[in-house]
Formats: C-alpha cells, sequence, structure tokens
C-alpha cells in the first residue's frame, strides 16, 4: 500500500511565474523564499491546479519536451514528491489519495 | 526534473532573462494617497483626482495578474489607510500574486492589525525607520508618537514570524544615528537599508533635497560607516537598479512598472512618464510591447548606460533616471545627488585601495 495522488494541486498560497523559454520562479508558501524551476518544472506547476491528472500532465510533458512516457512519469512523481516536502502542495492532493 | 540551480546565481539568471525579454515580474500599486503621516519628503503629488474605487482596483489588479506579474507591491501613501486595504490585499493573494507591503507601519502597532496582515501571508512586509529616537523620527514623520508606534509594529511582526524589510532614507535629522537604527533592526532580527539619496517630490518640487545630509556626511559614510553598518561588506561602486553587465542603467519599463491611484501606469516609481490608464484598456499587453514611452524609457536606459561608461568616473556613479527628469527636466543629466556619492565612493575605494567591484582589496 502506497500512497498515490492522482490529482495534485500546488499549495494555493504559491505564486509562481513562467520566464521565457527559461524556466520560472515559484514564491514558496508562507516563506520568503523563491524558488528557481526549469521549462519542464514550470509547465508542470502550472498543470497542478487539482484538475489535471498525472496522465493528463505527462501528455503534456511528452507533447512538449522530447521525452519518453516511462521517464516523464517518474521525473513526475519525483517532482510531486519534492514539492510535497517542501509543503508546496495543497492539502488537496493527500484528501484524493487512493490505497494501491 | 524541479530543483535545479537553486541560489542566488540561478535566480540571477533568471532576472537576468526577464530583464533581457522585458518581462515584468513586479509592480507597484499606489492605492491611495491618504497617509496618517505628514513626511516633510514624501515624493507623492495628489493631482486632486478622485482616486479608484474599490471595484475598479479590482478590474486592474486582475489586468495585472492575466499580465503574468509575479510580484505585486501594495503601497501609497500608506496603504493601509484605504478602506478596503484588507479587501485589496486578500483579492492580490487570490489572484496568485505574492504581496509585499510597503508601510510607515504605524497603523500595525495593533496586534488585531498585525494579526489580519498574518492572515494575508505576505512575501514581506518593508517599514520606513526614520531614525533611532522619537525626535529624529518625528521631525520628519510630524506625528508625535509615531515612532514608538512604528517601533511597536516592527516588534509584533518580528513576535508573528513576518519578514520585514527597514528602511531608513539618511537625513540631516537621523545622520549621526544610523548604528542606532541599526541596532533596532538587529534587535529584532531584521535588514535595514540605509539610502543616501533623497529625491524631489513627483511634481518636481526640490523641496525635500533640504533635507539631505551634509557632503562631510557622505565621505564619512562611504569611507567609513557603510562598512561598519554592513558588517565589513565594501560599499557597492554602483548600485544600479539593473543586473551589472545588462545594457539598461534600471528596470525601469523592463521588469516592472507602477501604477497610482488614479490607474495611471509608469515605468517605475521614480519616472513619472505616463504611460497609459489601465482603466482605459483591456489588457497590458495592448500597451507593454507598442507603447512609445516605454520604448523611449527603454532607450534611455541604455543611453544613460552609454554615458556613464563613458565617464571617466562612471563606474561609480549610482544613477536613476527617474530623479534625474523629475530634479533637471533630462533623464540623462547628471544631478547633484549622484555627483556627490559618487565622488564619495571613489574616494573611498581609492582610500581603501578597493581593486574592483567583487570587493577584492590590494592592501
Amino acid at each position: 500500500m502506497s500512497p498515490r495522488i492522482d490529482y495534485p494541486q500546488r499549495h494555493p498560497d504559491s505564486s509562481f511565474r513562467p520566464i521565457g523559454d527559461e524556466g520560472g520562479l515559484v514564491v514558496l508558501p508562507g516563506k520568503a523564499e523563491v524558488k528557481v524551476l526549469n521549462p519542464a518544472a514550470i509547465t508542470i506547476f502550472g498543470l497542478l491546479d487539482g484538475a489535471h491528472s498525472l496522465d493528463q500532465i505527462v501528455d503534456k510533458v511528452t507533447g512538449d519536451f522530447d521525452v519518453s512516457r516511462e521517464t516523464a512519469m517518474a521525473d513526475l512523481r519525483s517532482f510531486i514528491g519534492e514539492l510535497a516536502s517542501q509543503g508546496m502542495l495543497a492539502g488537496g492532493g493527500a484528501e484524493r489519495q487512493e490505497q494501491t | 526534473m524541479g530543483d535545479q540551480g537553486q541560489g542566488k546565481t540561478a535566480y540571477r539568471s533568471m532576472v537576468e532573462t526577464a530583464f533581457a525579454q522585458s518581462v515584468p515580474l513586479s509592480a507597484q500599486f499606489e492605492i491611495t494617497y491618504r497617509c496618517n503621516h505628514l513626511c516633510t519628503f514624501c515624493y507623492n503629488s495628489p493631482t486632486g483626482q478622485r482616486e479608484l474605487r474599490t471595484p475598479q482596483i479590482f478590474d486592474i489588479l486582475k489586468k495585472v495578474s492575466d499580465f503574468g506579474v509575479l510580484y505585486l507591491t501594495l503601497t501609497g501613501g500608506e496603504p493601509l489607510c484605504h478602506r478596503d486595504f484588507y479587501k485589496i490585499a486578500g483579492e492580490v493573494r487570490r489572484l496568485g500574486m505574492a504581496l509585499r507591503i510597503y508601510s510607515n507601519g504605524y497603523l500595525m502597532s495593533d496586534p488585531k492589525v498585525v494579526e489580519k496582515i498574518m492572515a494575508l501571508k505576505p512575501l514581506e512586509v518593508e517599514i520606513s525607520l526614520h531614525g533611532a529616537r522619537p525626535e529624529s523620527h518625528e521631525a520628519l514623520t510630524k506625528i508625535k508618537g509615531s515612532f514608538d508606534k512604528t517601533v511597536q509594529a516592527i516588534e509584533l511582526l518580528s513576535r508573528a514570524g513576518q519578514k520585514v524589510n527597514l528602511k531608513c532614507p539618511i537625513t540631516r535629522h537621523n545622520q549621526d544615528e544610523l548604528f542606532e537604527v541599526r541596532k533596532i533592526a538587529d534587535k529584532y532580527g531584521y535588514y535595514v537599508t540605509f539610502d543616501p539619496v533623497i529625491t524631489p517630490k513627483d511634481d518636481g518640487d526640490t523641496g525635500p533635497l533640504s533635507l539631505r545630509p551634509d557632503d562631510a556626511f557622505f565621505t564619512r559614510y562611504w569611507e567609513e560607516d557603510y562598512i561598519k553598518l554592513h558588517d565589513g561588506r565594501l560599499p557597492p561602486r554602483a548600485n544600479h537598479c539593473a543586473p551589472e553587465g545588462t545594457e539598461a542603467v534600471c528596470g525601469a519599463a523592463r521588469t516592472g512598472f507602477t501604477l497610482d491611484p488614479y490607474g495611471n501606469m509608469f515605468p517605475c516609481v521614480a519616472f513619472r512618464r505616463k504611460i497609459g490608464n489601465l482603466l482605459e484598456i483591456d489588457k497590458i499587453e495592448d500597451i507593454w510591447g507598442d507603447s512609445p514611452v516605454l520604448a523611449q524609457v527603454r532607450g534611455l536606459g541604455v543611453d544613460a548606460r552609454d554615458k556613464l561608461n563613458k565617464r571617466e568616473d562612471g563606474k561609480y556613479f549610482t544613477f536613476c533616471m527617474g530623479v534625474a527628469e523629475t530634479q533637471l527636466g533630462d533623464p540623462l543629466a547628471i544631478y547633484p545627488q549622484a555627483e556627490t556619492n559618487a565622488r564619495a565612493v571613489r574616494q573611498a575605494y581609492e582610500l581603501l585601495k578597493i581593486e574592483d567591484e567583487s570587493g577584492k582589496k590590494s592592501a
């Protein structure tokens, strides 16, 4: 049994801004910190709205970037874990956890 | 996938990209010119027009957010004097922008106000401290009791865990108590920025310049005090509002803009050439790319950088085109405060035998 987040949602207090083709900036919720994300990551961060599933996000990433579906999904799960550990995801994702 | 190249270098690189592509990361919104202080050097110049109503402010915030601004600063006047301040600040957050508040801190001396501020989760609060004691602070604010209230606000925000930046414009009233101002900042764990340049009012009135410190102060400040006040850090040779090595002298019309309480848009808080009125356009993109004013200001930024590069002492200048235009009517004219500071910084570099802006010393 491992928790799974099907519809991840960024923290509602986070602010973010894509910048050109270089990536983008994210302001961490409740912290006076700014995080720099690469182009794929800022694209994903924008899709973490609680309405896009992991599969839909991977569809978008594989459409925009030269990466296999397997790699994209693995990277996505890793990225989401990273965001969760830094308090950058909303509780909404956790509320939709499923048991596998 | 995400956490790449963190640290100042990655952030600086991103800011440089935003600068090069004229992507506006930040905006300042003067939501009202009302204020509970009577600061003698305040640069605001109310026109007597009716200020924006709250629904109009919401409409403009939506346009700013849709344009992609990341950092939105609410300022004034005193922004907390706006009767709908909390609604407006809440809207900034609801729209997904990071909130900064520039305040004199007076109203934040009330714990209930600080509680409401904390609920907004601002990225930072910036508070002006004009001295280390009531006499000096209140000589500028003209409000009895304002020093104690501002310090009380700083204490309450510190206890609440809010990030606060203190700023202290240096005047003849406080020029001899900067170390005590630093002590107040230290007491609450905050950083204080000392600003050695007093500017004219937005309408060109140079009255505030009479408050500037004497020339002897500048020599002492750059040669001795700056280093002590900044934990041994050497003075910057130039401190422009743009990354070093970029083509323009500042980020005006590039990485930010300013809005006044009437909805007018300007290249920056200091450079008050009107770009347009946000009530009259559907979206900011309509004027950001094509505005002749913005094109002109971007070009002037490059001209100013070129002009300084050609001067033998240009590398010691911190130069603001807005101050030059307001004070002398020419955005490329060298104004006396810039010259005085440059001369003092140069003397300091020669005295301290600093070889380059990285702070490397030859002796």
